[in-house]
């Protein structure tokens, strides 16, 4: 009898909690990506893109774009739960893109809620924009595309080619409070007049402010090889002749890296002065160079010296853009803290210590592969 | 190659092939037959187990004294009546009975040990005082009523007979399958206002004499009106009948019974059904097959591998969908999302309302087809299938998705080749259902662990149920989720508990190795 009572005690515990948090998958509108960008009152405005479902499947997917202006991230979405039909269902979000505007100030009060929420969707990729972020969003479809969709393929297709660095809402965190490291994000630019996006290269970031300044796509790829992100792949086309006046083709070459080595030392000349020599070691493969007669070593040799004669002149302009912009995004400041916290004063990183880095680099190329023909 | 996998056991003592074990055939004693026909018929009647279908008849001659000892599961009743009995009856004094009877074979012993094998093979042998040889004649019964493969656990490899209603058939079957003479039947009769004959088969000197007392306590103890079938014998003799897991394994196969047999269980077998109980039973035991014997090693690891992976879709695939589509959406990938969440956008009820209308739709169909005639059952099969399938999504009742997940999941259950078992999953599926309703993924994992602890706290017979899961015997993993070759297996499993736990030499394929 008492086994009977306990029994039901216990079963009737797990009925009688009283929260049910069942969200259910039908009822929720999913939200497919959004966009952040600062009012002229000083607002946050939220443009976020709904991928709705017709009566009739047959007839594909259609994007539903709806914005709202507000103080913070949450009171946005509040007034968007009032404009939509069903739930806010942010779980299943692509992309997040912030207007350069409001890049400018501080991201990180626009990231915090992603943070803070279980159900938020960390891998969402981000991005800045040249101007206003809401626009993009707005064009709903791209060429056919969902604009979502197109963004992520977009940023993806970036990251294989090795422009970008690999980054979502999660890895950037703790680089937003790492005094030592900081990051790049994507930047696009928004053409009205041809309802084109595009990639315009990697937004340079101080800690959580956006510099305002920027690496073109090649010179991000150099960026990501001197920092050791990208360990092949990454492809370049140079300029190496001049002679050819009316066949300009045969002036060009193009390569592919298929090994990068990078090595790194760091010596301090006096107390709170560093200097970094940064070595590279780049295994090449031709890809295209119609002048050709590579099995003439001589000939391999002058064009291997020229590659690398070009590829130390845009390192150097490079690491020289970055210092400018103070963005560390080699993460100097966290060996300097781990390895030379003696020769730091107070044993902490200056502000601007990036910039007052002495960063020597050198570049080695050898072509290892030309091709079939070879 | 596989020589690894043999390990150790290959420098250990080969105890199987220097001995002869007293289960094995060969272990009877040898022994030329005595002037003393009572010595002669009580050592024929000890080897062979004191086995209850072992019939000795007395049938004198001219006042001279003479035995007539058989299996009367194992024998025609009619060639005895007509070629030994009648001949026998009209003898005149003067002649010999040698020349009197009109079986076909008739061979004459003088040793017991051959006497004996040759009973256990069918054959009917008749002693005399005068006479130290015996008469022995083959009476072995032809089978004479179709044994049809059993409808439920059907095989595409293997023997395809099944047992019938006639227990002395039944038996006659495992005896003619074996021919092992210490094969041993037990009778005992139940039912107080209905009798019925229980049989208790098993190898004497090899099952464990624990089980067999048990066994036979928990039998005799029954004290019921009416015991008709296995099923009546079942619920009374099983530890928990509250579980939804069958602790007895039903099997309407002789070639399963014998090779249980083997493994030291019994076999319990009923008059008036064909269906044989075996004690003890392990969980894995319902998931064998013995096409996963017939077939080849990886053949038969695959089916093996499907069997308990569909377990897993039996048990859990509706409740991981209503789970997803009502709590965790999230972990669906984008692309799969956007199909799951297009097919449930009409549906006007919850998810775990249209699993539930699916899955008693489902059993509905299953039990119309049993019950109606094989050709209506097909019919209804068709529209069960396709129309209601068809027309419950055209009417936005039930989404395509839950559609497809009632379908692999049902098709999951039957593919467990015991009906009991499969039935047991599929029932043990409405309260994970609910469970995940109520609270998503978690409900899941506490439903899972309930059923989990009940399982290793199961006992059938006083072996562990979850064997050898919990508890954990490595060993035996090799006829669990993959099956081994069976040189490999050369261990009983240990949850019978039998006498002698070596079922082969430790090198079993000899001639691989004088090859190397």
């Amino acid at each position: 009898m008492t086994n009977t009572k306990v029994c039901f005690i216990i079963l009737s515990l797990f009925l009688l909690t009283g929260c049910w948090d069942q969200h259910l998958l039908k009822n929720t509108r999913l939200i497919y990506g959004m966009a952040f960008d600062l009012d002229a009152e000083n607002k946050i405005e939220e443009t976020i893109v709904i991928r709705s479902i017709p009566i009739n499947p047959d007839t594909g997917m259609a994007n539903e774009v709806v914005s709202a202006v507000g103080d913070t991230i949450n009171d946005t979405r509040k007034l968007i739960n009032e404009k939509i039909s069903g739930e806010y269902g942010g779980s299943k979000n692509q992309v997040v893109l912030l207007g350069s505007e409001l890049a400018k100030i501080d991201i990180y009060p626009f990231l915090d809620n992603f943070y803070r929420e279980p159900l938020s969707p960390l891998s969402a990729k981000l991005g800045v924009v040249q101007g206003k972020a809401g626009d993009i969003i707005s064009l709903k479809e791209k060429d056919q595309n969902l604009i979502a969709e197109y963004l992520t393929e977009l940023i993806r297709n970036g990251e294989e080619k090795r422009i970008l660095p690999i980054q979502s809402i999660q890895t950037i965190c703790t680089h937003m409070f790492d005094e030592g490291k900081d990051f790049g994000l994507p930047l696009l630019q928004f053409d009205p007049k041809n309802r084109a996006v595009e990639i315009q290269g990697l937004a340079l970031f101080d800690g959580k402010k956006y510099t305002e300044n920027f690496l073109t796509p090649d010179q991000s790829s150099i960026m990501m090889l001197l920092s050791g992100e990208a360990k092949s792949g990454t492809e370049f086309t140079y300029k190496v002749n001049e002679e050819n006046k009316e066949n300009w083709v045969y002036n060009y070459v193009s390569f592919q890296v298929l090994k990068a080595k990078v090595k790194k030392t760091i010596s301090s000349t006096s107390s709170n002065d560093f200097s970094v020599q940064l070595g590279l070691d780049l295994a090449i493969e031709i890809d295209e160079y119609p002048k050709d007669h590579l099995f003439d070593e001589a000939y391999a040799k002058e064009l291997k010296t020229k590659i690398k004669k070009q590829m130390g002149e845009d390192a150097e302009e490079v690491i020289s853009l970055l210092q400018e912009a103070n963005s560390d995004v080699f993460g100097y400041g966290r060996d300097l803290l781990a390895y030379h916290s003696k020769q730091l004063q107070g044993n902490k990183l200056e502000k601007g210590y990036f910039k007052k880095l002495d960063i020597q680099s050198k570049i080695e190329v050898t072509i290892e592969q030309a091709g079939v023909i070879y | 190659m596989f020589n690894f996998l043999k390990g150790k056991t290959k420098q250990k003592k080969d105890t199987y092939s220097k001995s002869v074990k007293p289960y094995q055939i060969n272990s009877i004693k040898d022994k030329n037959t005595t002037p003393d026909i009572e010595a002669n018929a009580e050592f024929i009647q000890t080897e062979l187990g004191k086995s209850h279908d072992l019939i000795i008849k007395p049938l004198p001659i001219h006042d001279k004294k003479g035995y007539l000892i058989y299996f009367e599961t194992l024998i025609s009743k009619e060639t005895i009546e007509n070629h030994i009995l009648k001949p026998l009856k009209k003898l005149e004094k003067a002649s010999l009975v040698i020349n009197a009877i009109t079986t076909l074979t008739l061979k004459e012993s003088q040793n017991l040990k051959e006497v004996v094998k040759l009973i256990a093979n069918g054959y009917c042998a008749y002693i005399t005082s005068d006479n130290t040889t015996i008469l022995l004649m083959d009476v072995k019964r032809e089978n004479n009523r179709n044994v049809d493969e059993p409808d439920n656990e059907q095989v595409i490899r293997g023997s395809h007979i099944g047992f019938i209603e006639d227990l002395s058939s039944n038996i006659f079957m495992i005896r003619a399958q074996t021919q092992n003479p210490k094969l041993k039947v037990e009778y005992i009769e139940l039912g107080n206002a209905m009798k019925n004959k229980i049989a208790i088969i098993y190898i004497e000197n090899l099952t464990s004499s624990e089980l067999i007392k048990e066994v036979q306590k928990r039998i005799k103890s029954i004290k019921a009106d009416i015991i008709q079938t296995p099923g009546f014998l079942q619920e009374y003799i099983e530890e928990r009948t509250f579980s939804p897991f069958p602790q007895l394994l039903n099997t309407e196969r002789p070639d399963k019974v014998v090779a249980n047999l083997i493994d030291g269980r019994i076999g319990i077998l009923a008059d008036g059904s064909p269906t044989a109980l075996i004690a003890p039973s392990p969980f894995i035991s319902f998931f064998q097959s013995p096409d996963d014997y017939n077939s080849r090693v990886l053949n038969g690891s695959f089916y093996r591998l499907i069997r308990v992976v569909s377990f897993f879709i039996a048990i859990g695939l509706p409740s991981f969908y209503i789970a997803v589509v009502s709590f965790h959406y999230e972990i669906l990938p984008v692309e799969l999302l956007f199909t799951v969440k297009s097919s449930l956008e009409p549906i006007p009820i919850p998810p775990i309302l249209e699993a539930i209308f699916m899955a008693v739709t489902l059993e509905l169909i299953r039990e119309a087809t049993i019950r109606l005639p094989s050709p209506v059952a097909q019919t209804i099969g068709v529209v069960g299938g396709l129309v209601i399938g068809n027309a419950v999504v055209e009417a936005n009742l039930v989404s395509n998705m839950m559609i497809i997940v009632v379908a692999i999941t049902a098709l999951a259950t039957f593919i467990i080749p015991s009906t009991e078992m499969s039935t047991s999953i599929r029932l043990l599926g409405f309260p994970l259902m609910i469970s995940s309703a109520l609270f998503g993924l978690i409900g899941i994992v506490f439903g899972f662990s309930i059923i989990l602890i009940h399982l290793c706290k199961l006992n059938t017979f006083g072996a562990p149920y979850f064997s050898p899961f919990a508890p954990l015997r490595l060993s035996e993993f090799k006829d669990t989720f993959v099956r081994f070759p069976t040189w490999l297996l050369q261990k009983r499993p240990k949850d019978a508990n039998a006498k002698y736990r070596t079922l082969e030499s430790n090198n079993p394929r000899e001639w691989d190795e004088q090859n190397e």
